[in-house]
């Protein structure tokens, strides 16, 4: 609703700066408009990344400025705009209305709303690109980020302020991944939860608009929209919101960071936002480079992820946790832009199409997956069962590749084949049903202390799926202790032996 | 040629402030028409450059203002123009910078301000 007093105030001030305060406009004319690029005379005082305004209202950015020519983006359709066309100078870098109004709802990379709902209220303008927070500001990474998934939790865990790349082919599951991490943050809502609750931004670039509404479709009956705000940029947007969007996530992270806030953020994906950018850089007539990329596409992520942080408690103790994505052809991450995003993360999930194809999803490769500064973030008991768990599996993988060279196994070799493929199976987890960290706990130490080796292996889903039933009914007790987070320590191994033994009682 | 070449051919065009007929009629006997082209396009901005446009509401006190202009531009070309949806006020236009300070801008600015 307008208030009235502050109309009058509006009014009263600009009555008195008006005799004073001449409008001074920068202003220039449309020489040429070449997909989406538009170059224009005059403007000799915009500046780089500044955000113009045309005749029609169309807003565009500063991309190039040249001896005689400022080269614009536009940030809408552009068929509009003629030669000739005025454009002025706002004397405003490309910026965001973020607010808390933003949570539950879907925006485009300009902040303007694309979900039918009411406007965005006015909140604070952060500017699409800043300089990420210093060394002094920052802190290491020592606090979990829990994505509800086993195999990751335990083998390649997140912590939050960390950038972890999902790299893999399409349709092996990555958005999958992100969008379960998205669900599992839930967990910290709650009141009694032990870690600070997080924001979450999922960043669509150059997507499907049918895939993003249905990655909306999931956040919504998960009910993780509420802490959620989705960015779109989909491949139907002009090339110029596709670069510009995870820009203005980060921004949007900024905000909540700048509360104090941990923050995660997920850039889905990064090859796609790399292509937008060739695309602007080729019309543009920058130099190409290899696979037609421009000199600065390692800069254009670099600087992006940089802006994931862990600030200290001087600072705010906010953080931003980011989960861009990387979309490989036929398995090969040694191609220019999975490299490049490869050396600029603290870590990757990397996923492979043989194992999704032999059914084991998340299809996450152990050998070549990492997480280089997650490991200080996780919690006790994860690390108590974990350490066992990475080394039953790199035996396994290791006796797997010779046991097909011979025929023969003695005892011991064939026990621990026997374990390695029943670890695997425990690892398998079903789409969008991510777990709380004491389920996780309380399967990994099953299978690693044997209570699975006479499971046959078909049945291992159906034993995980009862036995966490049946302790979370039988024994709450143990489940908080879980919870807690503590090393698992020989009370805690007894109470699992025994809720481990009373439930395979049980299972028929 | 090479663009800025052309550049520096329409620079020296000028004699003192005005353009120079005969020397203009030298060069462009010696462009080709792409070249041409871009020339006639720097002369333009030339052009642009040094003409300021002074845009009043009515022409109450003209000369004054004219003279006050001569002494702040005394190597530009004036235009001087009237339009009245100024409704009190002055606007000058020195090829790409614009200042107003007019009722119609002050109204408008107002107007989008509580839009906002």
């Amino acid at each position: 609703m307008i208030n009235e007093d502050n109309i009058i105030k509006n009014l009263e001030k600009n009555l008195d700066e008006w005799a004073s305060d001449p409008k001074l406009q920068n202003v220039g004319y449309v020489e040429k408009n070449t997909d989406g690029v538009i170059t224009v005379s005059g403007l000799s005082k915009a500046q780089m990344g500044e955000r113009v305004e045309f005749d029609n209202g169309i807003n565009g950015v500063v991309l190039n400025l040249d001896e005689d020519y400022v080269s614009i983006i536009l940030l809408a359709d552009g068929t509009g705009i003629r030669e000739g066309d005025k454009v002025k100078t706002t004397g405003e870098m490309l910026s965001i209305n973020a607010s808390d109004d933003l949570l539950g709802r879907v925006v485009n990379p300009l902040g303007e709303p694309l979900d039918g709902k009411p406007a965005i209220k006015k909140g604070k303008l952060m500017p699409l690109e800043h300089i990420a927070p210093g060394v002094v500001e920052r802190e290491p990474v020592n606090t979990p980020l829990k994505t509800g998934i086993k195999a990751i939790d335990a083998m390649f865990p997140i912590g939050r302020g960390q950038r972890q790349l999902i790299i893999g082919d399409r349709g092996l599951g990555k958005t999958a991944i992100a969008v379960d991490t998205i669900i599992n943050q839930k967990e910290f809502r709650k009141k009694d939860a032990k870690l600070r609750p997080v924001v979450c931004i999922y960043v669509a670039i150059g997507q499907k608009r049918s895939t993003i509404a249905q990655i909306l479709g999931k956040l919504q009956d998960s009910e993780a929209l509420d802490y959620s705000i989705v960015v779109s940029a989909s491949a139907s947007d002009p090339a110029a919101q596709q670069y510009l969007a995870p820009y203005a996530g980060a921004a949007i992270s900024e905000y909540f960071l700048e509360k104090g806030q941990d923050v995660l953020i997920v850039y889905d994906d990064l090859t796609k936002h790399a292509w937008a950018y060739r695309q602007i850089s080729l019309v543009l007539k920058r130099p190409a480079g290899r696979e037609a990329y421009p000199g600065d596409v390692f800069y254009l992520h670099s600087r992006l992820l940089e802006r994931a942080v862990r600030l200290n408690e001087k600072n705010g103790g906010g953080s931003v946790t980011a989960l861009p994505v990387i979309e490989t052809q036929a398995n090969d991450i040694s191609a220019y832009i999975p490299t490049n995003v490869i050396s600029i993360t603290d870590g990757q999930i990397f996923l492979q199409s043989d194992l999704f194809n032999s059914g084991f999803r998340p299809a996450i490769n152990v050998g070549t997956s990492v997480s280089r500064v997650g490991g200080a973030a996780q919690t006790g008991a994860m690390k108590s069962v974990a350490g066992k768990m990475k080394l039953e599996l790199a035996q396994f993988a290791e006796l797997a590749a010779f046991s097909q060279f011979g025929s023969e196994l003695d005892a011991a070799t064939a026990q621990a084949l026997e374990r390695g493929k029943r670890t695997q199976e425990i690892l398998k987890q079903g789409q969008y049903q991510p777990l709380p960290e004491s389920l996780e706990v309380l399967s990994i130490w099953a299978v690693t202390n044997g209570y699975l080796d006479d499971v046959a292996l078909l049945e291992v889903g159906r034993f995980e799926r009862d036995m966490h039933a049946f302790v979370k009914r039988t024994y709450p007790k143990l489940i908080d202790k879980l919870t807690s987070g503590d090393k698992v320590n020989e009370d805690t191994a007894k109470e699992l032996e025994n809720a481990v033994r009373d439930f395979k009682k049980l299972f028929k | 040629m090479k663009k800025n070449v052309i550049k520096k051919l329409a620079e020296v065009s000028y004699t003192k402030n005005g353009l120079d007929r005969d020397k203009i009629a030298k060069i462009t006997k010696k462009l080709k028409r792409e070249d041409l082209r871009v020339y006639i396009k720097d002369l333009k901005t030339l052009e642009a450059k040094k003409t300021v446009t002074v845009t009043l509401p009515n022409d109450a006190g003209i000369n004054e203002i004219r003279a006050q202009f001569i002494k702040l531009y005394p190597e530009k070309r004036l235009i001087f123009s009237i339009d009245p949806s100024l409704l009190t006020g002055i606007k000058v236009i020195d090829y790409d910078n614009e200042y107003e300070l007019s009722l119609r801008g002050f109204l408008e600015s107002s107007i989008r301000q509580t839009n906002d």
